[in-house]
């Protein structure tokens, strides 16, 4: 009996000590940051060091196996450069030609942002990472905020979900938690994207039955929720479905990023406005 | 000393093997081993540790890691009262305890922070963490007694 009275007082004990500190927490966000500092700088520090050595190693062997077979194709390539510095003469001319074409297009792509590139350290790490996310090697000493865009050449990717001194957690446009204002290139017709937690496939909610949309038709960022640019690609329609008992169209899109192979990422970072007077008053 | 690198040592093995084997907890078992040491001062300050690191790198809101280590503590120490502990059956019906611990952590927290998450993929680590508990928990307690202690008594 007296067992049961002191377990029962240790589960009241522990349930208001766990009661007591996510209060806490979800008022101060102290424990949070604090986690989020010494976990997330820990993995990396724990990691980065590792992955680096990996690479090293690998890269030896490689390079070791790779010798062996130099010899022959030194041979051979000896025999191919001279071909090629013929056939390169043309090519330079076009380079050239390329180079004062773009000069003369100013490509400027999303004004007032900045881009901040970034390394993917790593996927899914331990249980208590259930949303598709990953871990990039920059965090807040680099600039990095919480839901700052983040996109690859191809499209966007997320946003990020959170930041230590220098990593961060970036949460994929995939994920079933992730909404992202989206505009279709040609017809403008306007909708959200939600993740669907598969890589191939999300989709656009929202739309509205007589909206037109054509398959294949690029859905970019509208710029409408602020935290991302407008005019980042974002997928690519894939299906139409028109349900007569609904007011909205039922898209399936795929993202124009792969997912799969994510090894460099791109971090928007807005310019700070009041820096740039300041420059411009100098 | 001997014991403070061979806890550094676990924690720097355990997020190497978190990279690299999704959805398994490599840092309960080795807080189990702790508690059957009755090292507790040693158990709180790794248990806090690995929960920072837990909650840390993870991407679901804070709370659900300390939730599930302080249930898995309890039972412990609640199972401690009719079992013996140092034995595979013990470490067995520990493992489906905290299996169901993570399970309900899970479910409170994504419930209260109104976040969507992947029912298989939760219901995979429970699997997952059932299974390699026990063999992480073995692994730890060999080692463990061949390195620091010199005994090995598993069964």
């Amino acid at each position: 009996m007296e067992k049961i009275k002191f377990l029962i007082r240790w589960i009241i004990l522990l349930f208001i000590i766990y009661l007591v500190l996510i209060t806490w927490n979800s008022k101060t966000h102290t424990l949070e940051n604090f986690a989020n500092n010494m976990g997330l700088e820990f993995v990396g520090a724990v990691l980065y060091p590792g992955k680096w050595l990996k690479f090293q190693v690998s890269q030896f062997w490689n390079d070791y196996i790779e010798l062996r077979k130099v010899r022959e194709q030194n041979k051979k390539l000896i025999q191919e450069i001279k071909k090629l510095k013929i056939q390169e003469i043309p090519l330079k001319i076009k380079a050239q030609e390329w180079e004062r074409l773009r000069r003369l297009l100013k490509f400027k792509p999303l004004q007032g942002w900045d881009f901040l590139g970034a390394r993917v350290l790593c996927y899914r790490l331990g249980p208590s990472n259930l949303l598709n996310s990953f871990v990039i090697d920059i965090g807040s000493r680099q600039g990095v905020q919480k839901d700052m865009p983040v996109l690859t050449p191809d499209g966007l990717l997320g946003k990020v979900l959170k930041t230590s001194l220098d990593f961060s957690t970036v949460l994929l446009i995939s994920d079933s938690n992730s909404r992202v204002p989206v505009i279709s290139r040609i017809h403008r017709t306007k909708g959200i994207l939600q993740g669907l937690d598969s890589t191939f496939e999300l989709v656009v909610t929202y739309v509205p039955i007589t909206s037109p949309l054509d398959v294949g038709e690029v859905f970019l960022t509208s710029g409408l929720g602020g935290i991302f640019p407008k005019g980042i690609p974002v997928a690519r329609t894939v299906k139409i479905e028109n349900d007569p008992t609904s007011l909205f169209k039922k898209i399936i899109v795929r993202p124009t990023a792969n997912f799969s192979h994510i090894e460099e990422v791109l971090v928007l970072k807005r310019h700070n406005l009041s820096s740039n007077k300041s420059k411009e008053d100098k | 000393m001997k014991e403070l690198c061979w806890w550094i040592f676990i924690t720097i093995l355990g997020v190497f093997f978190k990279d690299w084997l999704t959805g398994i907890d490599f840092f309960l078992p080795a807080l189990i081993l702790c508690y059957q040491k009755k090292n507790f001062f040693c158990a709180f300050f790794l248990g806090i540790i690995w929960i920072l690191i837990q909650e840390g790198s993870g991407d679901i809101p804070f709370g659900a890691t300390l939730l599930w280590y302080m249930a898995v503590s309890f039972f412990y120490f609640f199972l401690k009262q009719f079992l013996a502990t140092n034995n595979l059956i013990f470490i067995t019906i520990l493992s489906f305890i905290s299996s169901c611990s993570y399970y309900v952590s899970i479910w409170i927290i994504s419930s209260l922070q109104e976040i969507v998450v992947d029912q298989y993929l939760v219901y995979s680590y429970c699997i997952k963490q059932f299974f390699l508990f026990p063999v992480l928990w073995a692994i730890y307690f060999y080692l463990y007694h061949r390195i620091i202690s010199k005994k090995i008594n598993l069964f």
